[in-house]
């Protein structure tokens, strides 16, 4: 799986590529926090390239936002597709992240 | 009213009015059962008694029978002697009262007591009278038999034998031992129902006042609980209580920590509270020592929440006006509250970020230091500076020109048909070139607020990309470039809109004409699956800086690139063209190198489901 890194203004986008699975769960957990404590938590993460997650993807994305939660925010997510937001309401993850449309609308809610 | 004399007085006469009941209780239930064996015993001692006296009185009757004869005969041979030997013998021998032989004239010849005898000899004869009652036997606690018997030739007699009705002592001693032993045992068994009846009924008494006293509002522990040695009741009661006490006293504490100390330690309301902040907050004392810091607070120090606690804020923060402002507002003679910014940089990260210190105590004992992040509102501010100062250049521009020729027009175009054509035609272009800017600036307007729509519709790929070699053809002959299609024998029809995916393609082929030297090339090169649709658009032409390619798909950023400077562009093609590709679910990326070419990269799913193109719909 490629992660992508963009810049939008000071917010750092992540763009994973592909499906989350169990094979790329812990770099993508890693990137994630990295990124996060890089940019002091100005972080979205661009899931519109993500077609499909496991077990193991989802457990990575609680976590994520989770420790996010920790630190008075929730993880922004934009671009999901049917898929990945059906698979996040039935596991009731859905509320632990904060969902746009895309990712100015996810930039712009840092301001 | 002390607590102690409270305590007296709720639980005193609670105890007295319990150990009352129990003593009325007991009472009852001892006295029951000892009435009963009483009158048992009572019961059993006149029945023996009545036993006794039948047997006695079968034992003098069977004794009076016996010796009758012998007297007789005794009598008969003038063996007055002897008969009086064998009377006293049988008296003492059967613990007799009296045992006597008296003649039916009434003269006792025989008598267990001598005094009583009346006549020393038997006479030769005698006659019956009416004897009189022997005396000694009135007694109606005495047991008499009588036995009649003949003296052959000398007349009639009667052998008297009388005892007492209370057995000795030696014939009531088994019915007196069943009975003491009955009694014992009874007695026994009563002192066990008594201790029994003690130990349940104790507890649960001291249990029924502390209840009454819990019912009046005691609440201590040391008056509600009893004592321990009063069983297993006992117990399980005050550790109940113990486990209320223990339970009030967590509550207690929970509470206070909520109100009063929960900025130090701990996972209380407050503290939870404060970690939902979008901004950092810091509670730090009058030595500039952090004594609590909520998560947000660590993330914009870069450093983990729980070792924030006991450390300097110097340690944490390098930046000397926060620390000086800290200091100021510690300072009870200084300011109470004060706000900095500071621009941080950390590993190529920029960041500016708010730091506003409030004194939270009269005594400067502890300040609040709020941290806000306010690096996206700054590149957002300059952002619209810079909006504002390129719109303002750039539609600057093609009016001036419009103003310049519309004034030549009416000096010299009205004689000269030649300058006038020549300004009409400026005008016409620069007017053009104002309607696309004011149009590019309403698309991204509306990107911006949301409000863009897609026309989607089936798009034919092969009639777009004929349409952008149409275009592109003259332009690129005219300065020498080499323009080629890689197109696939067969391009999928896809889902979209077919003006907004032109315009992003005339964007990405026009600059690379644009930034294209004469003499170079530009190849245009279409990978299409089942999936997905990836146009690529390189160039040889200048480059980009990897800076510059960082922001070019900002709005109005152009490149710092001198060379550029007079190429006219508005900074809104690539906006233009990233936004609406990623409104169809695709992005656009670019990778170059200096003085090599660059090349843009335009990938776009072909499948209707994939997620833009359903969110501008559903938008």
């Amino acid at each position: 799986m490629e992660i992508r890194e963009q810049r939008h203004g000071a917010v750092t986008v992540l763009r994973p590529v592909g499906p989350l699975v169990a094979t790329d769960a812990k770099d993508f957990a890693h990137r994630l926090a990295q990124a996060g404590a890089r940019s002091l938590g100005r972080l979205v993460l661009d899931a519109s390239a993500i077609p499909f997650v496991d077990s193991a993807g989802l457990t990575a994305l609680a976590d994520a936002a989770q420790d996010v939660a920790q630190n008075g925010q929730l993880l922004r997510v934009c671009g999901a597709n049917e898929t990945l937001r059906e698979v996040l309401d039935l596991t009731e993850l859905a509320a632990h992240f904060e969902h746009f449309q895309d990712v100015s609308d996810a930039a712009r809610s840092f301001l | 009213m002390s607590q102690p004399a409270l305590q007296a007085r709720t639980s005193r006469p609670t105890a007295l009015g319990s150990r009352r009941s129990v003593l009325l209780v007991l009472a009852a239930l001892l006295a029951a059962p000892l009435l009963s064996v009483v009158a048992f015993g009572l019961w059993g001692m006149s029945l023996a008694k009545a036993t006794l006296m039948e047997q006695r009185r079968d034992a003098l009757a069977a004794l009076s029978e016996t010796l009758a004869p012998t007297a007789g005969v005794l009598i008969e041979h003038d063996e007055v002697t002897r008969l009086r030997t064998l009377v006293a013998a049988t008296a003492r021998e059967h613990d007799l009262a009296r045992c006597a032989v008296i003649l039916s004239d009434g003269r006792v010849l025989a008598d267990s007591d001598p005094n009583r005898i009346t006549v020393q000899q038997p006479p030769a004869t005698w006659q019956d009278a009416a004897a009189p009652r022997a005396p000694g036997t009135d007694d109606p606690e005495l047991l008499t038999h009588s036995t009649r018997f003949d003296v052959p030739e000398h007349g009639t007699a009667s052998l008297l034998v009388a005892a007492h009705l209370v057995p000795s002592a030696p014939q009531a001693w088994p019915a007196m031992g069943l009975l003491g032993a009955i009694s014992l045992v009874a007695a026994v068994g009563l002192l066990a129902i008594h201790r029994w009846a003690i130990s349940i009924l104790r507890p649960l008494g001291a249990i029924q006042g502390a209840l009454r006293a819990r019912a009046r509002g005691e609440t201590s522990l040391a008056a509600l609980g009893i004592s321990p040695r009063w069983g297993p009741e006992a117990a399980a009661w005050n550790a109940f209580l113990a486990d209320q006490e223990a339970l009030n006293l967590r509550l207690l504490d929970h509470r206070h920590a909520e109100t009063s100390g929960a900025l130090r330690t701990g996972d209380s309301m407050i503290e939870r509270a404060c970690d939902t902040l979008n901004q950092g907050l810091i509670v730090v004392d009058s030595l500039l020592k952090v004594r609590y810091a909520n998560g947000a607070a660590a993330v914009l120090l870069q450093t983990k929440k729980p070792q924030m606690p006991g450390r300097a804020l110097a340690d944490l923060v390098k930046d000397e006006p926060v620390l000086s402002l800290a200091k100021s507002v510690a300072d009870k003679a200084g300011r109470r509250r004060g706000s900095v910014e500071v621009d941080r940089h950390v590993k190529d990260e920029r960041s500016v970020l708010r730091f506003s210190a409030t004194r939270a105590s009269q005594d400067g004992g502890f300040i609040c230091v709020l941290i806000e992040d306010l690096t996206q509102q700054r590149v957002a501010d300059k952002a619209r500076d810079a909006f504002v100062t390129h719109a303002t250049h750039e539609l600057r521009t093609p009016l001036t020109n419009i103003l310049l020729y519309i004034e030549t027009l009416q000096e010299d175009g009205q004689n000269d048909p030649a300058v006038r054509g020549k300004c009409i035609n400026v005008i016409n272009q620069e007017t053009r070139r104002l309607e696309r800017m004011v149009n590019d600036m309403l698309s991204v307007s509306e990107i911006e607020a949301g409000s863009l729509k897609l026309m989607t519709d089936d798009v034919r790929l092969d009639a777009v990309f004929e349409e952008l070699r149409a275009d592109y053809e003259h332009a690129a002959a005219e300065k020498k470039i080499t323009l080629t299609f890689d197109l696939p024998p067969k391009l999928p029809v896809i889902r979209g809109d077919r003006d907004k995916l032109l315009m992003a393609l005339h964007n990405l082929v026009g600059n690379a004409i644009k930034y294209t030297p004469a003499g170079g090339s530009v190849a245009i090169k279409i990978e299409a699956s089942e999936s997905n649709l990836v146009v690529r658009v390189s160039d040889t032409g200048i480059g980009i800086a990897p800076e510059d390619a960082a922001r070019i798909f900002e709005k109005f950023y152009r490149a710092k690139d001198r060379r550029i400077a007079k190429i006219p562009g508005t900074g809104l093609g690539l906006t233009l063209a990233r936004e609406v590709i990623r409104l169809h679910g695709g992005d656009i990326t670019v990778e170059s190198q200096m003085d090599r070419g660059s090349t843009f990269t335009l990938s776009l799913p072909t499948s209707p489901s994939a997620t833009g193109a359903n969110f501008a719909r559903a938008a």
